[in-house]
């Protein structure tokens, strides 16, 4: 795909999103101004950059929807939900045809008939207004005023002007001077002009005299063409509407006795009345900008001076001096001094000068003021464009990620000097030299925080980035179930890393399909229940440490514990004695194991039977969790918490027969230091009994190697407890040891199948730590220890 | 190939691209009195007409496509009579 296409696409969508965003606003306030006019300017946008790829059938669309658009803005339409729908439908398929560019690279003309079907129906809601009449009016208003009496053409072409207009045929005098530069943006201005409909009559001039074969820089254009056409004015204009600026297109009328003698120049220059004033502060500028010393921007400041020099010709109606002012311009390029520049000036414009001095006297006396001022006035153009071109970066992910991984290896190697440090110390007692490599590790250290936060930062992105997409969502949805529905959004200005966010969509979706569907109520039966006909989703965010929370919640029915007991209970995912005992809390948490699902019917928007499992998976990947808590008759609320950024994972290092393993923090709810008499047996299961809690405990070392080490003879006991889900686990380990951050390295090859371990770390000291994954540690343990007590107690 | 150098002539055929300006200007300097064939060529990108316009050589056959032909002889090329 090439790069143009890339970009479009890219740009498509943000454009496309602002669009419904727009279209939504309106919705809900037809008379919001200034959301027209925006969403005016994104379909305008859009339609033309539409025009650099190939998709014909994409600009066709765009284009009578803009029309649509502004006529409603121009007052001439009223906003209507009808017109929301089809507006919307529209830019679907708008969207529709940029994924096709991104697959193909082009639009296929097997698209020109839907197309055609979306133009109809724009255009019959527009119907009171024909599209023919809604842009070309304002265009003929425009450009009427621009006529070219027929004597002022050239004189080959005057035969040929008068028998058409004798014939009666409207004529077109045409200008194109293609910018210099041109052929660098893949133009071929011949092309273009050989292609102009309806021409009767051309020609090919150079706009100054051609220099020495050798001195010719054949990529540069010096070309202009003459042009006589019959083809109406709106059609020439859409012909040469990607040169525009570079055209000048006059209707040419038969003599006039009106007609000023001077319309030559107005055809061929811009027909501007310049101010003394206003040329006088020109030259100003472009003398304080010679002024300036002679450096490697020097060729860049000579040219813009040229820019604005022969503009200010143009405009002042002497174009043909340009030639002597080029000539001054190579003149002082080759020598390298402005002075040949400044003479010309000086010379062309004294007369000016002495016009205007008396008039401006004040201004023109402190020079130094003039200076100080008009560079800046100069520079401002060119400094704004940069500033907004440098901005935003568009930075491929995988360059991000390589930077990324690159600050991992310098964390680690930082902390080898610590390490260092410490050993220095120890084996050879050179303290002096431990505390310098201390000192030195602690500015690499504090160093290597700022780069991993920066990093960082570049990969947040606001939640508004996934949020955005919600209302058109909720919408859509709450229409097609026939209830009302409003979405409060809160905090989405919350940032956290680009991953955990994109992967967030889906499961958000599904969260927000659940609530619309099953959760909020009917108009009438919120009615019955005395609660407002308008049902409330709300979702926030918020951030806290370095963990994110993401609420959604709805005001709908809640869920009804028995029932998901009782379905739990036919699906066989719990047995009678666990019925029994399960609480309320818990319950609702079946609702995330696979295979679960409340819906009577399965509808096509939520209650596949997938879903909510599909949902915890998800977040759980994103080293998250999800809890639900709901209360009958008054809503649900999915609570999701989820790490900040997966850079760094804390964990708690802890040793077992001589080898570390390191935990994840977030799963660590305490450790605690226990008499081996404090281990009860539980038939097969040791437990312990914690502030009137019954845990089971499992020994780390019978988990990864299948010894069980001899509890009795230990003077203490270590344990971790975890938190797995709504229950907790003790595991027994030899001892723990700190806490460290470490950059998570997903175990390669075979390897990867382990799914015991998480993954794998450097320390400092160049060994390898093994991360274990506690989830998947005691899954394991639930199907090969054969212990029921602990398989029920886990449950 | 859209251009073909020979001894003393140069052969344009169907669309010559962009690409051929800076080779055809350098050609035409050092074969000052070279002869150009245009018989074949359907269309010359601007940069090269541009070549074609400041070299001014001599031609030795038009186009046969009509509307180029028509076009370079409103730029006052003309065949050898």
């Amino acid at each position: 795909m090439s790069n143009l296409i890339e970009q479009f696409v890219v740009e498509a969508r943000e454009l496309l999103q602002g669009i419904s965003e727009q279209i939504l606003a309106l919705e809900t306030q037809p008379d919001n101004t200034e959301a027209m006019h925006e969403l005016f300017r994104l379909v305008h946008t859009l339609k033309g950059n539409s025009g650099l790829v190939e998709a014909p059938a994409m600009t066709r669309v765009l284009h009578v929807a803009e029309d649509l658009i502004g006529a409603v803005r121009d007052g001439r339409q009223v906003f209507s939900r009808e017109l929301a729908d089809t507006l919307l439908d529209t830019f679907d398929f708008v969207a529709c045809l940029v994924d096709e560019l991104e697959r193909e690279g082009t639009v296929q003309a097997s698209y020109d008939h839907e197309a055609n079907r979306y133009i109809q129906q724009l255009q019959a809601l527009g119907g009171n207004v024909p599209e023919t009449e809604a842009t070309p009016s304002q265009t003929q208003a425009e450009t009427s005023a621009e006529t070219v009496s027929i004597e002022t053409l050239p004189v080959e072409a005057q035969g040929v002007a008068r028998r058409c207009l004798q014939a009666g045929h409207t004529l077109c005098w045409i200008v194109y001077e293609p910018e210099a530069d041109c052929f660098f943006k893949g133009e071929d201005p011949f092309l273009l002009v050989r292609q102009t409909p309806a021409l009767c009559w051309g020609r090919i001039v150079s706009r100054k005299p051609w220099p020495p074969l050798d001195a010719l820089d054949p990529y540069h254009c010096v070309l202009r063409f003459e042009l006589l056409s019959e083809a109406p004015l709106p059609e020439l204009e859409a012909h040469f509407r990607y040169v525009a600026d570079q055209v000048q297109l006059c209707t040419v009328v038969a003599a006039q006795p009106t007609a000023p003698a001077d319309t030559a120049t107005e055809a061929d220059g811009a027909p501007v009345q310049v101010s003394a004033e206003a040329i006088d502060q020109i030259l100003q500028a472009q003398r304080a900008v010679l002024d300036s010393p002679v450096d490697e921007g020097f060729d860049g400041r000579l040219q813009a001076v040229g820019a604005a020099l022969s503009g200010l010709l143009q405009a002042m109606g002497r174009g043909d001096e340009c030639t002597a002012l080029e000539a001054a311009l190579s003149e002082a390029r080759q020598v390298r001094n402005p002075e040949p520049v400044r003479r010309w000036m000086e010379q062309t414009f004294a007369m000016q000068e002495n016009q205007t001095a008396p008039e401006t006297n004040q201004q023109a006396l402190p020079e130094s003021a003039a200076e100080s001022a008009s560079p800046a006035a100069t520079e401002a153009r060119p400094a704004g464009q940069r500033s907004r071109s440098s901005s935003t970066l568009r930075v491929s992910q995988e360059r991000i990620d390589a930077l990324m991984s690159l600050v991992g290896e310098l964390v680690v190697a930082k902390n080898g000097l610590a390490y260092l440090a410490s050993k220095v110390q120890r084996d050879y007692e050179l303290s002096e030299l431990s505390r310098e490599i201390k000192m030195h590790y602690a500015v690499i250290h504090r160093i290597a925080e700022e780069l991993q936060d920066a990093v960082m930062q570049v990969r947040m992105l606001p939640f508004a980035h996934v949020f955005q997409r919600f209302p058109r969502l909720v919408r859509d949805l709450a229409r097609r179930l026939g209830k009302e529905v409003r979405l409060e959004i809160i905090g989405e200005d919350t940032e956290a890393d680009k991953r955990i966010i994109e992967s967030l969509a889906d499961p958000l979706i599904h969260l927000i399909r659940n609530s619309l569907d099953h959760g909020i109520e009917s108009p009438e039966e919120r009615r019955a229940c005395g609660k407002p006909e308008t049902g409330l989703l709300r979702i926030r965010t918020r951030q806290e440490g370095d963990r994110i929370w993401i609420e959604v919640s709805d005001d709908g029915r809640g869920i009804d514990p028995e029932k998901i007991k009782r379905k739990a209970y036919e699906k066989e995912l719990l047995d009678e004695a666990a019925l029994e005992r399960i609480g309320p809390t818990e319950v609702l948490q079946l609702l995330f194991r696979p295979g679960f699902s409340t819906a009577s019917s399965v509808s096509d928007i939520s209650g596949r039977g997938v879903g909510l499992d599909v949902v915890k998976r998800t977040v759980e990947q994103l080293g998250g969790n999800v809890r639900l808590e709901s209360e009958p008759g008054k809503g649900t609320r999915f609570i999701l918490s989820l790490p900040l950024s997966m850079m760094v994972t804390q964990v708690l290092i802890v040793e077992v027969a001589g080898q570390l393993y390191g935990l994840p923090v977030e799963a660590v709810v305490e450790t605690v230091r226990i008499a081996p008499e404090d281990i009860q047996r539980i038939q097969h299961q040791e437990a312990l009994v914690l502030r009137n809690q019954v845990i089971p405990v499992e020994s780390l070392q019978y988990r990864l190697n299948g010894c069980k080490p001899s509890i009795e003879a230990a003077d203490t006991l270590a344990v971790v407890v975890l938190q797995l889900d709504t229950t907790r686990v003790g595991l027994l380990v030899d001892d723990f040891r700190e806490t460290m951050d470490v950059v998570l390295k997903p175990l390669p090859g075979v390897l990867a199948g382990l799914s015991v371990y998480a993954g794998s770390a450097l320390l400092g000291d160049g060994t390898v730590l093994m991360i274990l994954n506690p989830q998947t540690l005691f899954a394991s343990c639930r199907s090969n220890s054969g212990s029921e007590a602990f398989a029920s107690l886990t449950m | 190939m859209p251009v073909e150098f020979r001894k003393r002539s140069v052969r344009l055929v169907d669309h010559v691209s962009v690409e051929e300006a800076e080779p055809l200007l350098s050609w035409l300097q050092d074969h000052p009195r070279a002869q150009v064939n245009l018989k074949d060529c359907r269309h010359l990108h601007t940069a090269c007409l541009q070549v074609l316009l400041a070299a001014q050589p001599r031609i030795r056959v038009m186009p046969s496509d009509p509307d180029l032909r028509r076009w370079l002889e409103s730029c006052g090329f003309h065949e050898p009579s």
